[in-house]
């Protein structure tokens, strides 16, 4: 009982940090590093290396702090994070494995195209004011955004799947089919 | 005979040696693990001091620009709260350039809305929209929806709102074509708004944009500061 609270803390705490580094270091990054998004693929990650119940924790407690810091309506970081979470998971579930780098890389994908329109969705509801201008999926900036955001996500996870991959046997940088 | 003695008193020798090494701050032996060890210990140390130079360098820029932040406070009377910027926010991530800065300072420093965002030679670079307790949400000068009352310094001191342009310039519109106004001139608060006051730079005039068979004129105004490298940063009181 007593490990599974220090573990739910420890998720906690990073969770916190990983948000504090995605608001304080990687905003102050230029573009386009400044569209590099840690908290999705942490997520992913934590689908593989710990669970569903501890990914899905770490997703809303991320989002979470960053509704906290930040200064957009409240709940718009929590809810794109879990929400895509959820959808990442139903593909794992249903579709793919945990193991090959051709599924992690898919999952990021979704993840992070799936947070991106969620979180930006729900800017534009919770926007009352209208500053936001021409709807964002007509706006050649939130592609633009988008697809740096999936060119640094895929990159980072190809290069940390395989560092994995090269020290543990259950991953496998090529196709699994699911049995 | 000589090699047993040798042999003999090494340890002893060895153990005065090190000691007077110690005394002189040199390493005392000669033995492979204890000069890897050495090694190893004085590249930690030098890691260990490379972090602190950069840290001591950083620091001496802040110094600095909290120096030249408070110069300039204490030239002019101004009122001011020193702030850190601990994030850039892009309220609306479709908008590619509009980004904002979070602050550390809120409205239990004094701070509200419309009040203006300087650096550390004076220049104003935003305006504060939002606040909360212990941070605050300001507009750079340069993003879309931050709008100042500006004027400028020409002739007959063209007042207008000046409002950022792509997030790379600024744009004054809606100025009457009799004004004359030239390319370089200063453009400065008016202070016609609440909270701003009178005559903090906002840029220069860098091009005018005048149709005879139009009613208004608009110019082009470059920012005198850069606002990518912003790390302290004051707001003027009124």
């Amino acid at each position: 009982m007593s490990k599974k609270i220090a573990n739910i803390v420890f998720l906690l705490i990073t969770a916190g940090f990983l948000a504090l580094v995605q608001f304080s270091l990687i905003s102050a990054l230029p573009w386009p590093w400044s569209n590099f998004n840690l908290a999705v693929i942490f997520y992913i990650f934590a689908f593989l290396a710990l669970g569903r119940d501890q990914a899905w924790l770490l997703a809303a407690t991320a989002g979470w702090f960053l509704d906290v810091w930040s200064f957009q309506p409240f709940g718009v970081s929590l809810l794109s994070l879990t929400l895509s979470a959820l959808i990442v998971y139903l593909v794992l579930e249903n579709f793919l494995t945990n193991r090959s780098l051709y599924s992690f890389l898919l999952l990021t994908a979704i993840g992070l195209f799936a947070e991106t329109v969620l979180y930006n969705t729900f800017l534009t509801i919770f926007d009352w004011s209208g500053t936001a201008g021409k709807f964002f999926l007509f706006n050649s900036a939130f592609w633009e955004s988008l697809g740096w955001s999936l060119l640094l996500g895929l990159l980072v996870v190809g290069l940390f799947f395989n560092l994995l991959a090269s020290a543990s046997h259950r991953l496998k940088p090529f196709f699994l089919k699911r049995l | 005979m000589e090699n047993y003695l040798s042999v003999a008193i090494r340890p002893l020798g060895r153990s005065l040696h090190r000691l007077g090494s110690w005394f002189q701050g040199q390493p005392s032996d000669s033995s492979a693990e204890e000069l890897a060890a050495a090694l190893s210990r004085t590249q930690e140390q030098l890691a260990r001091a490379t972090v602190d130079q950069a840290q001591l360098q950083l620091l001496l820029e802040e110094n600095a620009k909290l120096h030249q932040q408070l110069d300039f406070l204490n030239n002019n009377h101004y009122r001011a709260v020193s702030a850190n910027i601990v994030s850039r926010q892009n309220l609306f991530d479709a908008v590619e350039n509009a980004q904002d800065i979070i602050l550390d300072k809120g409205s239990n420093d004094g701070l509200h809305p419309g009040l203006g965002v300087i650096n550390e030679s004076g220049v104003i670079i935003g305006k504060i929209v939002e606040v909360k307790d212990n941070s605050a949400r300001a507009c750079l000068t340069t993003s879309a929806d931050c709008q100042l009352a500006a004027a400028i310094i020409n002739g007959s001191r063209t007042i207008g709102l000046s409002e950022g342009e792509l997030g790379l310039t600024i744009k004054m519109n809606y100025i009457p074509q009799m004004e004359k106004i030239a390319p370089e001139d200063i453009v400065i608060t008016s202070g016609l708004g609440d909270s701003i006051p009178r005559g903090l730079v906002i840029g220069r005039v860098s091009q005018v944009n005048n149709q005879s068979n139009e009613i208004w004129q608009d110019v082009t105004i470059e920012p005198v500061a850069s606002l990518h490298d912003l790390t302290v940063v004051s707001v003027v009181l009124p």
